[in-house]
């Protein structure tokens, strides 16, 4: 087994320090440390942008490097433009990886509307973190035992905020 | 080889109701033939599983075999979700619907339900509701002589015969459920059970919605009903059965349950094939039932394929047996009978009264949503898609006004509604407000401030704050039987197999409507008494199929994919097409079984009574072979 070149695993590692920040989520949750997928999601989400504008996700990951130590709130905020009516393409491509990490589809840039996804994998469908943030699973694939939806769900977890309030 | 071996009995159709009527007698020794349009019972799941996560449109088709759009390309071409968004255009659609022509009265609306053509039938994808029909069910002319009912008739099936029946399908089934939880049904709407009855299995737990459900509606009443919240008894495992599992809550009944703790007709199919005495040929499509001089049945014709899309190899096939049953669905079975027509029976099969393929209904859908208020979640996207339902409405006085209907308590959330979670991610994501939660945004109010386009941590809150709230209602209508709500044969359009497509003639007339108006009312009281806001909005749906405006108010019905009527039990060969025993009237040795038998459709959702009827049908069969 030879190791990827360092470059390569850089560009993953602040992809998923990126993803972070975009998604509200810890990276343990992006990129678990006995990541179950292969390929793993977050390859899969890079190689999926790439395959979409390898340039604007580079551009996308430098505009992340200047706002490192940011608190990811701003990050997010800044990325995605959101006070900008007309986003650029970085921030366009940056939507359009929060929704790989939300519902395990990619939806191109310029896509409005909630139907135009197309699934990338069975395990990104299941990976989905939109079922995470509504403290549910993914439709159809439950690992929870018989009778729990009688009861509230645990807490909230893997969240940067929730961390922070855990830790804070 | 079919022909190589001599039947007793031929089946056509591998679904429930065939399913029991092979088991029953395969366990007396007779020799059965199943004769199956679709593909064989996969050896596992897995590979339907897989097409599931991948589809893009999680629709109740989507696991099973592909749907092309092409009718006229495939062997077993159905109805679908995404065929029924283009219904007026039989290129695509595989009913044939023709454009709305008000010289036909109410007719004009799509019909919008759905079946599989597969092994196990449309059970892949039943939610598993398992409820009874209550005594006045089967009496709507008595009971009720409602205006606007077509040519109503009484069932011509005993309660108590069928109360029995009901234990062998629930049985059959494994049903989950507590008559003690139900009794308040008697006095509610004249549930009763046997003497020291137990149901199979016990309960299903409730969901947090249906608390919140129950709570909410303490002490309401409506048409003279008392509103209350009961637990629905259920085809799905509260403890391991049949070497299946116990449900784990995968949200999923529809399109498919991963585990089969919910149960499915194969479960029969395999009983009846492991009795040694059933044999079932798959990829095998009935065209039609031939008769003898005498009238009685003298063989099937059916034709093989090699594959769904674009068969290459189809043959002509043809077996007898001495007797029949069509057990193909209730669009197939009248769309079979149809087209075995001869010189001597110039109107089809079983037909001398002229019902086949009439009073096609459905139960149809009044779907309502809404947002429980803040701080209040009720955690949906959880649990079975429904776990408890109103049923204290389902039969009353007003019957004679307008139609009854029973409230399935959703537990997923806005997915049925909307398509959520995705139309909300989409919304916080694109800084859009489809879903009208971003902002909150209920229908008619102005929205107060500009969509928020979100990431990070905040992302996160606001989708767990909206999407926890979420639940929604179904109410489920009972249509009366119209003449001229029917399935005939399409003259001119063909499957992939040359056979003539269903043509449908479907509508509402005022009972049904007047029913629709009243789910309406009940449903926002129920909403307005619980402190939840509504988001239930028809008005930008025109371009929606099943979309009609009733007394100045836009609708949007959907349907149950309850199909019913088609082929209407009762006593008098001139006004039904089969006996109590789902026997034909005009065929000595024919048997037409499943809901299409119908003749008044109640509220309850048709397979356990469908199940029960086949159990009657099987005991029937039975004593007709021993003579």
């Amino acid at each position: 087994m030879s190791s990827p070149p360092p470059s390569a695993t850089s560009r993953l590692e602040q992809f998923v320090a990126l993803s972070s920040a975009l998604t509200g989520f810890t990276p343990d949750v992006l990129s678990p440390p006995l990541d179950p997928t292969d390929p793993p999601l977050k390859q899969l989400y890079l190689d999926t942008a790439d395959r979409h504008g390898e340039a604007t996700v580079d551009a996308l990951l430098a505009a992340f490097d200047t706002l490192r130590g940011q608190p990811a709130q701003t990050i997010a905020n800044t990325l995605l433009e959101v006070d900008n009516p007309t986003p650029s393409a970085t921030a366009l491509m940056a939507r359009s990886i929060i929704k790989l990490w939300y519902v395990g589809s990619w939806y191109d840039t310029t896509s409005t509307s909630a139907t135009d996804g197309t699934v990338v994998s069975m395990n990104a469908y299941i990976g989905g973190l939109a079922w995470v943030a509504m403290q549910a699973h993914p439709m159809g694939y439950s690992e929870l035992k018989f009778g729990y939806w009688n009861a509230p769900p645990p807490a909230l977890s893997g969240t940067l905020s929730s961390d922070e309030a855990n830790h804070g | 080889m079919a022909d190589a071996k001599t039947y007793d009995v031929v089946i056509v159709g591998a679904g429930i109701a065939g399913g029991i009527i092979a088991l029953e007698l395969g366990k007396q020794g007779k020799h059965v033939l199943i004769l199956e349009a679709g593909p064989p019972i996969p050896d596992s799941r897995e590979k339907y599983m897989e097409t599931f996560f991948l589809a893009a449109a999680k629709t109740p088709e989507s696991p099973y075999p592909p749907t092309t759009l092409a009718p006229a390309e495939e062997a077993t071409p159905r109805p679908t979700i995404l065929g029924l968004a283009n219904w007026k255009n039989a290129q695509k659609s595989y009913l044939v619907q023709p454009e709305p022509d008000p010289a036909h009265g109410p007719q004009g609306l799509p019909f919008a339900s759905t079946y599989e053509r597969v092994g196990g039938g449309t059970t892949w994808h039943w939610l598993g509701t398992s409820l009874r029909l209550v005594p006045d069910d089967l009496a709507m002319y008595s009971c009720f002589k409602a205006p606007g009912f077509g040519p109503a008739t009484d069932w011509p099936v005993e309660y108590a015969e069928l109360e029995s029946l009901y234990g062998r399908a629930e049985d059959e089934i494994g049903v989950s459920a507590s008559v003690a939880e139900q009794a308040p049904l008697e006095q509610a709407i004249g549930l009763t059970y046997p003497p020291g009855y137990q149901y199979p299995m016990q309960a299903i737990p409730e969901s947090m919605v249906d608390q919140a459900v129950s709570e909410g509606v303490t002490g309401m009443s409506f048409d003279g009903q008392p509103v209350f919240v009961t637990p629905t008894p259920a085809g799905r495992n509260s403890q391991p059965r049949d070497n299946r599992p116990v449900c784990a809550g995968n949200t999923n009944c529809i399109p498919i349950c991963p585990i089969q703790a919910k149960y499915d007709a194969t479960v029969t199919l395999n009983r009846a094939l492991n009795t040694g005495n059933v044999d079932i040929q798959y990829r095998s499509v009935v065209t039609r039932l031939v008769p003898d001089a005498q009238g009685r049945i003298s063989s099937v014709e059916y034709l093989s394929y090699d594959r769904q899309t674009k068969p290459t190899h189809v043959t002509a096939q043809s077996v007898s047996a001495t007797t029949y049953v069509l057990a193909a669905h209730a669009i197939e079975n009248p769309k079979i009978l149809l087209n075995s027509r001869t010189p001597a029976f110039p109107n089809g099969l079983a037909n001398r009264s002229d019902q086949v393929g009439r009073n096609l209904m459905d139960h149809v859908i009044y779907l309502s949503w809404a947002l429980m208020p803040e701080g209040r979640p009720v955690f949906p996207y959880r649990g079975p898609l429904s776990t408890s339902g109103i049923e204290s409405l389902r039969n009353g006085p007003f019957r004679s006004q307008r139609a009854a209907f029973r409230i399935e308590i959703g537990n997923e959330g806005w997915n049925f509604p909307i398509g959520d979670p995705y139309v909300t991610v989409n919304d916080f994501i694109n800084g859009t407000n489809v879903s009208g939660l971003n902002p909150i945004t209920p229908p008619g109010t102005q929205q107060g401030s500009p969509s928020l386009k979100l990431g990070g941590p905040a992302l996160v809150q606001a989708l767990n704050d909206r999407l926890t709230r979420q639940f929604r209602m179904a109410c489920l209508i009972e249509q009366s039987p119209q003449q001229e709500n029917r399935v005939t044969l399409d003259p001119v359009l063909k499957d992939g197999l040359g056979i003539a497509r269903p043509k449908i003639a479907y509508g509402f007339d005022k009972y049904t409507l007047d029913g629709f108006m009243a789910a309406k009312q009940v449903s926002s009281a129920i909403y307005q008494q619980m402190g939840a806001t509504e988001f239930t909005d028809f008005s930008q749906s025109q371009d929606q199929a099943g979309y009609f405006e009733y007394e100045g108010t836009p609708f949007v019905f959907f349907g149950a994919g309850h199909v019913m009527g088609t082929h209407r039990m009762g006593t008098d060969p001139t006004q039904s097409v089969v006996d109590a025993n789902q026997r034909a009237h005009d065929h000595d040795n024919l048997w037409i079984a499943g809901s299409g038998s119908f003749p008044t459709v109640a509220t309850p959702n048709p397979t356990l009574t469908l199940a029960a009827l086949a159990f009657k049908t099987a005991d029937s069969i039975s004593k007709a072979l021993s003579r």
